[in-house]
């Protein structure tokens, strides 16, 4: 059999299995929000000097620090099946120093319980992040959560949940020695990867 | 009242400087002792997280059959959020709440309430452009707000507090007083706050 036949054969098998043990969907939405510093931050740039004389400066280099971030998104989704929600989220973000994200991800989440029982869950998240006044072309965002949820009526439910989360692509270059914002036309390498860690509250209704 | 009425109040009365310290003594104790009997007396504690835009921090309710005495300590994170400054102020907020109306829900109960308090902080004030020098803030407020008590085990407590007080700094910027009106206290008034607590 086809590789691509394995790849269809396996995917229906899923979607039947998720169909037999699907409850009635359900509309879902909510907010969270918490504390995410920023712990990890790598780059590697170089860009032309248009000011003085027309040389490439490069900046490369990798490391650990804290800076204090926080987020508040807001998802909408469908609860699809006794364990599983899938749900579209977006919100304002702290990526790193002075740069703010716009992230829109599609968000994967399993209650182990059910969605009407307390419990643990888990959650994956990924999908575009654009910068709050930095280039059009968006970074890639992936999430990764855990936690434990308190229902509290037929409907509500609250979260509570540690995560990690990693954004990788091209944020705005600034000129260290003049401090301004360097031209898309200069730049001529432009990598930047961010990570950073949460804990955060999330309201489901 | 009863460990009060015992001290022998006219034994002191020939003697001004005691009789002073006296009156002192009993301006400083009288409120602590209402606190402690009411917390003595105190059906339920609960304790939890405290999030708001005025900033993060925990918060813990204290029920008495009449009253519920509310105790919240948060990190002000005004100009922080904004990226105007780093360093966020503390702040310590104290209420004493009265329950007006109380319905019975599915899956628990609703109250409002509301009532007076004080708080106290070093924080930073409302300027035009940027915030002020940290300073110490001293103000008495009010308090109101509606609590959901889910299946008597989550507490969801969403509030809105107003403090009308003094903002004194000792690195007063240009033209202004060392010692002013407190302007976040108003202009923060509809920021939300939102507890969710625990009972213990």
């Amino acid at each position: 059999m086809k590789p691509s036949m394995k790849i269809f054969f396996c995917t229906a098998l899923s979607i039947m299995s998720i169909s037999a043990s699907a409850v009635q969907p359900r509309f879902t939405f909510g907010v969270q929000w918490g504390y995410s510093p920023s712990v990890f931050e790598s780059h590697t740039i170089a860009y032309r000097n248009i000011e003085g004389p027309h040389y490439v400066i490069p900046d490369s280099g990798y490391g650990w620090g804290w800076y204090s971030n926080a987020y508040v998104t807001a998802h909408a989704g469908i609860l699809f099946a006794r364990h599983s929600t899938l749900s579209l989220e977006s919100g304002y973000e702290g990526l790193h120093r002075d740069i703010r994200s716009i992230p829109v991800l599609l968000a994967y989440e399993y209650a182990f319980n059910g969605h009407y029982t307390d419990g643990a869950v888990c959650e994956a998240a990924a999908g575009p992040c654009w910068e709050v006044n930095g280039n059009a072309v968006p970074l890639l965002d992936a999430r990764l959560a855990g936690g434990y949820r308190f229902v509290l009526g037929d409907k509500m439910n609250l979260e509570f949940k540690l995560s990690v989360r990693c954004c990788a692509g091209s944020v705005k270059v600034v000129d260290k020695a003049t401090g301004t914002v360097v031209p898309k036309d200069n730049i001529i390498r432009n990598n930047s990867v961010f990570c950073s860690v949460g804990i955060g509250t999330a309201l489901n209704f | 009242m009863k460990l009060l009425s015992v001290i022998p109040v006219r034994s002191y009365t020939k003697n001004s400087y005691l009789r002073i310290v006296y009156k002192r003594l009993l301006t400083i104790l009288l409120p602590l002792l209402c606190i402690s009997e009411s917390i003595s007396s105190a059906a339920d504690i609960a304790g939890g997280i405290f999030n708001s835009p005025k900033g993060f921090g925990v918060s813990t309710d204290v029920k008495t059959s009449q009253n519920v005495l509310s105790f919240s300590l948060f990190a002000d994170m005004y100009g922080v959020f904004s990226r105007k400054s780093d360093v966020p102020g503390i702040r310590a907020e104290m209420f004493f709440n009265r329950e007006i109306l109380s319905r019975k829900l599915k899956y628990g109960t609703m109250a409002f309430y509301a009532g007076p308090g004080a708080s106290l902080g070093y924080v930073r004030d409302f300027r035009k452009d940027f915030p002020s020098a940290m300073g110490a803030e001293v103000s008495v407020c009010a308090d109101t707000g509606l609590e959901f008590i889910f299946r008597e085990k989550v507490i969801l407590d969403l509030s809105i507090a107003l403090d009308m007080g003094l903002f004194i700094t000792s690195k007063a910027d240009d033209g202004e007083s060392p010692v002013r009106f407190y302007r976040n206290g108003g202009f923060q008034f509809f920021y939300p706050q939102l507890k969710i607590m625990f009972p213990f």
